[in-house]
């Protein structure tokens, strides 16, 4: 049931990438850090709550290497159950309502997978999104957890799809937590509905939802106190959980840095209305963060040239590692933030954090409860991102912006104008095994239907599909073979 | 039929219907004559029937609804060739004075004459599209509201009379300035009767023709949501349809939302964009023009709801609700469409 299991998890994007397995009971000590990002880190650390930052982009994280944190333990498996049970996103549809859904669309009796059914605050239960809305993908038949979802639709106008559910409410109970659920939806709603089927809002949802937040209590307030973000969404391609042993911070910036554990309850910001109840998703986050740094990604399931694959990797050792890590036991993942004039690739994304409105978000995030144990700080520049399973991630770019990653190695070919063809992830026959991605087909700027929304027009604001020109000056047998060897990954 | 009043149990909660044939028309004009052997050809064994637990108690099934439809034309107007559907759901409560004691104990989940639902279907069969309004809670699924405030169209009342044939069914709106309909069902002669009148500036037009009524049961609904929904379903090609949904909650706060999607040859794609704005001149109870639009759609609807046609006035006779007639505006010719109506009666949403 589609109706608002993709309206809230997509701010789970918040739990991107995290360090790996150097964890200390200290949320604030630094491992490794380099010089200019611990001064960085430290002078936001060291912010107090009326501070104000005096340079213009003071409060922006350096380019290059990001240092290493250290995290808060956590056990694994109680970190599953926690993602698939606990109440981190208390507010939602009432169950029974929920159900009576599931009948009129006839689909399964089961809750679906990116749902958990949690008590609200009046008793009853409800049904809310959990992370795997945006952070799970049924792929060939089994659910990949940690695969970003690229197929869900925000292209709705989710506060219509809640709003319809208020049909079915009845008595008190159901109504309160219908309503709470629902004003908040239709506050955040204008700045979350995105152009096109796949690509996620996460940025947006996140900054609306501060706007929404007293910074001192954690409180909703019906009006934003902060300046709300655009009403046209940066796009993102949602990355894997499964690459967050390698990061040393969260997000294509590399933003969400110290404690990863905390940053990640920017999924609970929609319903959380006190301290005290993130106190409570603090105890098990810990837990969670240990689980999806444990995931690994999935094997290519197609055959595989190991022989070809062999001369891609020398491809890929030369061209690719220096950026993106070596899998080889050359250099491991470097953690690289690349600035935006050396990457080329859309802006948007960087820009709505790193400008006035950014800063202000930022200022509020690091002034809060989050602040005490984790920093936003963005950087004028993407980070370069491990590319394990990256076979499975399709589209690529920060913004999913290049279907396969045979076009991604060839920006000559990468299509301006493409349309989703695949309506099940479960279809061997939906994956393109040549030039890796999801099957597509290109269409002609302007001749498309504007209300198509599996159209992906790179002539959008925000959905640009340049940059990022390495592989350009291989020769078709040396990009062959570094997308044999990709597959390996 | 079963004289006396109780019918025959046994046909379960299947629809009913009561079916008039065309040998009822007035006038044999020759495209009304068309028109019946269209019905008669949807309904070749034309029987008059009542549900099964119309006279009887409904321990099982505490919802009703009524469905009456006809094909009607206009003898003042040549150019007039219209079918109109409207569905009024109501529960069933016998009025006082009432001879059959059964009826008096009806365990009907609503009041007489509340209105649960309402759909108003008109179609032009010289450009063969048609509009369809669509005013219902429950996320349109049918079921009807419980509301305090029960909503009626006009002081449209199901009148049950025990004496000659035994049924004797009609609907009529006091709004005589304005409209008179008048809907009978002779159980004698197993014939439905269509006159309906309309006032339309300080002129009548009489219309005639052919209907039937469905009769319904079922269990007892869920309470009321939260929500009410409006859908308006315009058919814009004989395999296409535009239809928008709106919702707004009871309590009158938050938002009013607006969604919409082209239905082609069954296939539904969700349109951007999509607009519902009305008008209301100051003074008037119901909006004076609804304009529905989409982006990327060619086409704005409006559906036009002069102020000297119905009711639009506060001070209606007896403090009453009424229906409201629209009417629509091609968006091919933007000429007003002659005798395209669709009733609307805001009542449905509380007002």
């Amino acid at each position: 049931m589609r109706l608002f299991g993709v309206v809230i998890t997509c701010l789970i994007l918040s739990a991107c990438n995290n360090t790996d397995t150097t964890q200390t009971t200290s949320g604030k000590s630094n491992i490794g850090t380099s010089a200019s990002a611990s001064a960085s880190a430290s002078a936001s650390a060291s912010l107090g709550k009326e501070a104000e930052l005096e340079t213009s982009d003071s409060w922006l994280s350096p380019l290059g290497s990001v240092p290493e944190y250290s995290q808060r333990p956590g056990d694994a498996q109680r970190g599953r159950e926690a993602l698939f049970n606990e109440s981190y996103v208390n507010c939602g549809i009432p169950e029974r309502v929920f159900r009576q859904l599931q009948t009129s669309f006839q689909t399964s009796n089961d809750l679906p997978f990116s749902t958990n059914r949690v008590i609200g605050k009046t008793g009853i239960p409800v049904v809310s999104s959990n992370c795997l809305s945006c952070h799970g993908t049924s792929l060939f038949g089994e659910l990949v957890i940690g695969l970003g979802n690229e197929f869900a639709d925000f292209t709705q106008n989710p506060s219509a799809l809640v709003e319809r559910a208020g049909a079915l409410v009845q008595g008190a109970q159901e109504v309160a937590e219908w309503e709470r659920f629902a004003d908040r939806i239709a506050a955040i709603a204008p700045y979350i509905q995105m152009e096109t089927v796949g690509v996620n809002p996460a940025k947006n949802l996140t900054f609306a939802l501060i706007a929404h937040r007293d910074v001192d209590t954690h409180e909703w307030l019906p009006e934003a106190r902060l300046p709300l973000p655009s009403t046209q969404p940066p796009p993102i391609s949602v990355p894997p959980w499964w690459r967050m042993s390698k990061k040393h911070a969260l997000f294509n910036l590399a933003e969400a840095r110290e404690d990863h554990a905390r940053m990640m309850l920017a999924a609970s910001m929609l319903c959380a209305d006190s301290i005290a109840e993130l106190d409570n998703i603090d105890q098990y986050a810990p837990d969670i963060r240990a689980y999806l740094s444990s995931l690994e990604p999935p094997a290519y399931p197609f055959a595989i040239d190991t022989a070809l694959a062999d001369q891609g990797q020398v491809e890929y050792e030369r061209l690719c590692a220096d950026c993106h890590g070596s899998h080889a036991g050359g250099l491991p993942y470097p953690n690289r933030l690349i600035a935006i004039e050396d990457i080329k690739t859309d802006p948007e994304v960087m820009l709505s954090s790193t400008d006035e409105r950014g800063k202000r978000y930022a200022d509020w995030f690091n002034q809060s409860w989050f602040g005490q144990r984790s920093l936003a700080a963005p950087a004028l520049g993407y980070i370069a991102p491990p590319l394990d399973g990256i076979w499975a991630t399709a589209p690529y770019l920060h913004n999913g912006s290049v279907p396969t990653l045979a076009a991604l190695l060839e920006p000559k070919t990468r299509p301006t104008v493409w349309r989703h063809l695949v309506t099940d992830t479960n279809d061997p026959e939906s994956y393109n095994t040549q030039d890796l991605g999801w099957r597509h087909e290109r269409l002609q700027a302007g001749s498309y239907d504007l209300n198509d929304t599996r159209v992906y027009d790179t002539n959008r604001l925000g959905y640009a599909n340049s940059g990022h020109t390495m592989g350009q000056e291989l020769s078709p047998e040396q990009r062959l073979a570094l997308l044999e060897y990709l597959k390996t990954l | 039929m079963t004289s006396g009043g109780v019918l025959p149990q046994g046909l379960g909660n299947v629809d009913v219907l009561a079916l008039l044939s065309s040998s009822v028309i007035s006038d044999p004009e020759r495209g009304t004559a068309d028109l019946n052997n269209r019905i008669a050809d949807s309904y070749p064994n034309p029987s008059l029937q009542y549900a099964t637990q119309y006279y009887a108690l409904q321990p099982a099934y505490r919802f009703e609804y009524w469905v009456l439809a006809a094909m009607v034309r206009d003898p003042n107007s040549q150019q007039w060739r219209w079918q109109e559907d409207q569905f009024v759901r109501f529960g069933v409560k016998a009025r006082d004075g009432t001879n059959h004691a059964a009826v008096e104990q009806s365990v009907s989940a609503w009041e007489f004459g509340s209105i649960v639902g309402h759909q108003s279907t008109t179609y032009d069969f010289s450009s063969a599209r048609s509009e369809t309004f669509v005013q219902a809670d429950r996320l349109a699924l049918g079921f009807a509201e419980v509301s305090e405030n029960s909503m009626s169209i006009g002081s449209t009342e199901l009148q049950v009379d025990g004496s000659g044939c035994n049924s004797v069914m009609s609907i009529d709106s006091p709004a005589a300035q304005h409209q008179s309909l008048q809907w009978q069902v002779d159980t004698c002669v197993e014939s439905l009767l269509i006159n309906d009148t309309v006032f339309a500036s300080n002129t009548a037009s009489v219309l005639n023709g052919v209907g039937w009524v469905n009769h319904s049961y079922g269990q007892l609904p869920n309470q009321a949501g939260a929500v009410f929904i409006e859908r308006s379903v315009i058919h814009i090609a004989p395999d296409q349809q535009l239809i928008v949904e709106r919702s707004r909650r009871r309590s009158g706060q938050g938002p009013v939302t607006v969604s919409g999607f082209i239905k082609r040859a069954g296939v539904e794609q969700r349109l951007r964009g999509v607009q519902w704005q009305e008008e209301q001149l100051p003074g008037n109870r119901f909006p004076t023009m609804i304009t529905i639009s989409a982006d990327g759609l060619a086409e704005a609807w409006q559906l036009n709801v002069p102020a000297d046609v119905l009711n639009q006035r506060a001070e209606s006779p007896a403090g009453q609700q009424h229906g409201v007639l629209a009417t629509s505006t091609a968006p091919d010719n933007n000429e007003p469409r002659p005798g395209i109506v669709t009733l609307y009666p805001r009542t449905l949403v509380g007002s």
